[in-house]
């Protein structure tokens, strides 16, 4: 059934004071290697009813993977009778303009099919060929969504998207290096994917060991990504910044970074992987300050913690699950002026970090990390001089985002962090 | 779903059809305030052809897309056949006719969503032990599964399993530092598991560890022998040796113990075993594939032995299937999997495992890591630590991490403790997007050389 027409006959048959309802089908395919050979080919088609009904402060919720309607709202019904009075029960999202965001959808990502992909695959590991290399893994992904959402105050939004990625894996030696790309449209420069993905193994291959000290470094789009994402994206939680949990709290208005640095959370960012019309509970997006010249703005926040704190929901909820529920959308670091050649020879002696391991396992309540790195590079007067490896990159973010020096202009998206690389004084490297 | 099976028997080599019906209920709480109960349903079919040696996987929701599934599947497997220079082909397996459900006492559709609500309202007040305790949340999930598989062979598995997991999460703090540690529990079972469980303990226990963290200081960085605790050796085990003993990353060139069969891979003390059979949040009898689990000793002795396989990979390799080919729901095919993986028990007491170590880290507590399978490379990153010097246990520590060669690390274990356990925590193995419960552990053990990162 149509996802807009199945929400509109759920809306007509709750009665409860409050309610929400998001219908979404999305259909995918996605094709991986085994070297050079497809191992896996799957396609799936979903379906999916959740409804969040609320009266007097108690809320249920259910939700239904290729179920029937009638027993989604009845299992809602039976969780909001058990539930108790939540005094901080934001009510729903009130009727408002959503934004226009470009390049969410793109037809010839629909269009895409199994063999169309096989070949896409087979320009990707052509591109990346050298006798010095194997391919370990190649895999490609589509995905076409519809999703519809109405509540009780009368809102009701539908929005379609696609997105399609690529990703390669090469082992050069016994070490390999990975990277990979993301679309909305069928725009991806699947050639470039592939040479960037050999010329950094190649230049990976024979690391020698270096001395455990402090360096300055270069840190990469994937280095700046998995740092923010694990550190950064939690400390402006509104949830964790109102619960005590943030080492961001209570500190709006300060510096929190050198002045170069300037982050917002952007819903409406072109053709961005996270952009979206409106969140899940059907707030519109929007852009929202984080840190401007080195300053923290704000947090992100739901209807929940919007209500608990007094402020306005940000547009980034992200499920009508579990309350609070906040996720960024896309966090961009605003680019500088300088090519990576330009940060690596303002830097003059350091560390290139390309690609980093383990991001996952930092601590956000204070910001200390230690990453394993998987493809480093030893520079001396802004020239590379040799690959580095077995060494753990340790730190403290808001010490390092106070440290950094310059800001790159090569803007990456890599998952729902837009980024470029970025010069940073005096991190701990143990080898 | 026989009906989709026999058009597709003339059109491929093989074919299977899997059907799943979860049924799983929650309830979360923060901060002393219960403030989400829910239902989670979820109906779905899976359809995988082998065709000129390539497969091909679609799923739907509903029996009615079933056929259209297969038709999906039959293009996909046909796209890759155009495109693929390597080809597989499966053994024989004789045709399974089974129905079996893993036992429980309580069944979990049965016990009250107030009755799950209560046990979430007890386990948040029991957090609150010290005026440092900030923020809690605390959650219970459980999970009832039916499956059906069917295959061209003449199989027919009906399987039935329910999961019961609760976790605690505390936050404290002191001046400006805050501290955040997870706990809880993991079984296959019904309600009974969250009765037994220590739905009361663990979140005390959870504060307690923050409260040591907020008087703890920044581990030291350098190389150092270190003692890990059971549940340490346990994600040790699972990362690092587990998924480079599947046989899918064997046949793909990306795991380090590739061609090593039969040769030293650790210290003589390293006995390491993945058991399906195990009472463990990671038990199944049957896998995605309708085959048995079966016990897979993986390294014997510092001797690596075997690898944990699916159909596919077992035809590949030339050996016995043994049961780990498992699907994360019913829209994903099965791959190879872990279970219940963990180091076996050996002689030594806990205090012989400090003996004679004069300056050294004790990893004791929450746990995060990644492996590299090709290269051998790790970090595991322990939030609670504790330093040994001259053989005993002095000040308390925060975020050890540490990293080096999992092969190295093997072969620098100096002594295992006889308390071989599986840790029961709520954990989810993610591979290729695929997410599957397992369980994980071993005893105490010490490792003579290892690179600790803090600062330098």
């Amino acid at each position: 059934m149509d996802p807009s027409e199945l929400v509109d006959e759920v809306a007509r048959r709750l009665d409860t004071p409050f309610f929400e309802v998001a219908v979404a089908t999305t259909g995918s395919t996605t094709l991986s290697t085994e070297r050079e050979s497809i191992r896996n080919a799957e396609s799936s088609e979903k379906f999916v009813i959740e409804v969040r009904a609320a009266d007097g402060g108690r809320v249920g919720y259910a939700r239904s993977v290729g179920g029937e309607a009638d027993a989604t709202i009845r299992n809602a019904l039976e969780a909001l009778r058990l539930s108790s009075v939540d005094e901080h029960f934001p009510g729903v999202t009130e009727v408002a303009k959503l934004p226009k965001v470009s390049g969410l959808f793109d037809p010839k990502v629909s269009d895409m099919g199994p063999e169309n992909l096989a070949d896409t695959l087979r320009a990707l590991m052509d591109a990346a060929a050298s006798p010095k290399l194997e391919v370990e893994e190649a895999a490609i992904s589509t995905s076409v969504s519809t999703s519809a959402f109405a509540n009780s105050a009368g809102v009701r939004a539908e929005e379609r998207a696609t997105m399609w990625s690529a990703a390669l894996v090469l082992a050069g030696g016994k070490m390999n290096v990975w990277d990979y790309d993301g679309s909305r449209a069928l725009d991806i420069d699947i050639e470039a994917l592939g040479r960037r993905v050999r010329d950094l193994t190649l230049a990976s291959m024979k690391p020698k060991k270096i001395e455990s000290g402090r360096f300055d470094a270069v840190l990469s789009q994937h280095t700046v990504t998995e740092l923010v994402s694990n550190l950064l994206a939690p400390a402006v939680n509104g949830d964790v910044v109102q619960r005590g949990g943030s080492p961001l709290a209570e500190r709006v208005g300060e510096a929190v970074a050198s002045h170069t640095v300037t982050i917002t959370d952007d819903g409406l960012l072109p053709g961005g992987l996270v952009s979206q019309l409106f969140d899940a509970e059907g707030t519109p997006s929007r852009t929202t300050p984080l840190v401007t010249k080195g300053v923290l703005k704000g947090f992100l926040h739901d209807n929940y913690t919007s209500s608990r704190g007094g402020v306005a929901s940000t547009g980034n909820c992200s499920s009508l699950s579990i309350r609070p529920s906040i996720h960024p959308n896309n966090i961009v670091l605003a680019p500088g002026t300088l090519s990576t050649e330009g940060l690596l020879s303002e830097m003059g002696d350091g560390l290139h970090i390309e690609l980093p391991m383990g991001g996952f396992t930092a601590n956000s309540s204070t910001g200390d990390f230690s990453v394993q790195v998987l493809a480093g590079f030893l520079v001396k007067g802004g020239e590379v001089i040799h690959a580095v490896r077995d060494a753990m990159l340790s730190g403290n973010l808001y010490e390092m985002l106070g440290n950094v020096e310059a800001v790159g202009s090569e803007v990456r998206q890599i998952s729902h962090v837009v980024a470029p690389p970025i010069l940073v004084r005096d991190l701990s490297l143990v080898c | 779903m026989e009906g989709v099976l026999r058009k597709l028997e003339d059109r491929c080599d093989f074919a299977d059809v899997g059907r799943s019906l979860v049924r799983s209920s929650f309830v979360e709480a923060k901060d002393r305030q219960v403030l989400t109960l829910g239902t989670l349903e979820s109906e779905g079919y899976g359809v995988r052809v082998l065709v000129n040696g390539c497969w091909g996987f679609a799923s739907v929701n509903s029996k009615d897309r079933l056929a259209d599934a297969a038709e999906r599947a039959l293009r996909l497997a046909k796209a890759s056949a155009r495109f693929n220079t390597v080809t597989v082909s499966l053994d024989e397996f004789p045709a399974r006719k089974v129905r079996h459900s893993t036992p429980w006492r309580e069944d979990v559709r049965d016990v009250s969503l107030e009755e799950k609500k209560d046990l979430v309202s007890r386990m948040e007040k029991a957090s609150y032990i010290d005026d440092a305790i900030r923020t809690t949340s605390s959650l219970y999930k459980d999970t009832h599964v039916e499956r059906t598989y069917l295959d061209t062979a003449g199989s027919d598995v009906e399987s039935a399993v329910q999961r019961v997991f609760f976790r605690s999460v505390v936050k404290g703090r002191q001046g400006d530092l805050i501290q955040e540690t997870t706990d809880g529990h993991a079984d296959v079972g019904g309600f009974e598991v969250a009765r037994r469980g220590g739905s009361e303990t663990i979140p005390v226990h959870a504060a307690e560890r923050v409260l040591r963290l907020l008087d703890a200081k920044a581990a030291p960085g350098g190389t150092f022998p270190v003692v890990m605790n059971p549940e340490l050796v346990g994600v040790f085990v699972h990362e690092a040796v587990g998924h480079a003993c599947e046989a899918d990353l064997v046949l793909a060139g990306t795991s380090a113990f590739a061609g090593r069969e039969g040769t030293t891979v650790g210290s003589d003390l390293v006995t390491i075993v993945d058991d399906p059979t195990l009472p463990g949040y990671g038990h199944y009898e049957y896998d995605s594939e309708g085959i048995a689990g079966v016990r897979t000793v993986l390294i014997d002795g510092g001797t690596l032995i075997g690898f944990m396989n699916s159909r596919e990979s077992a035809s590949r390799l030339s050996v016995a299937p043994n049961g780990h080919g498992r699907s994360g729901s019913y829209s994903q095919p099965p791959i190879v999997r872990m279970s219940n993986t963990h180091m076996s028990g050996g002689d030594h007491d806990l205090e012989e495992l400090f003996e004679g170590i004069k300056r050294g880290v004790y990893m004791r507590g929450e746990y995060g890591g990644v492996v590299n399978t090709t290269s051998g490379e790790f970090l595991f990153k322990s939030k609670e630590g504790q330093l040994i010097e001259n053989g005993e246990l002095t000040e308390p520590l925060r975020d050890a991490a540490m990293t080096g060669q999992v092969r190295e690390t093997l072969l620098h274990v100096s002594r295992v403790g006889k308390d071989m356990r599986l840790v029961h925590k709520p954990g989810a193995c993610g591979k290729q997007g695929q997410h599957i419960p397992v369980d994980l552990g071993g005893p105490h053990v010490r490792v003579e050389e290892v690179r600790v990162g803090g600062s330098v």
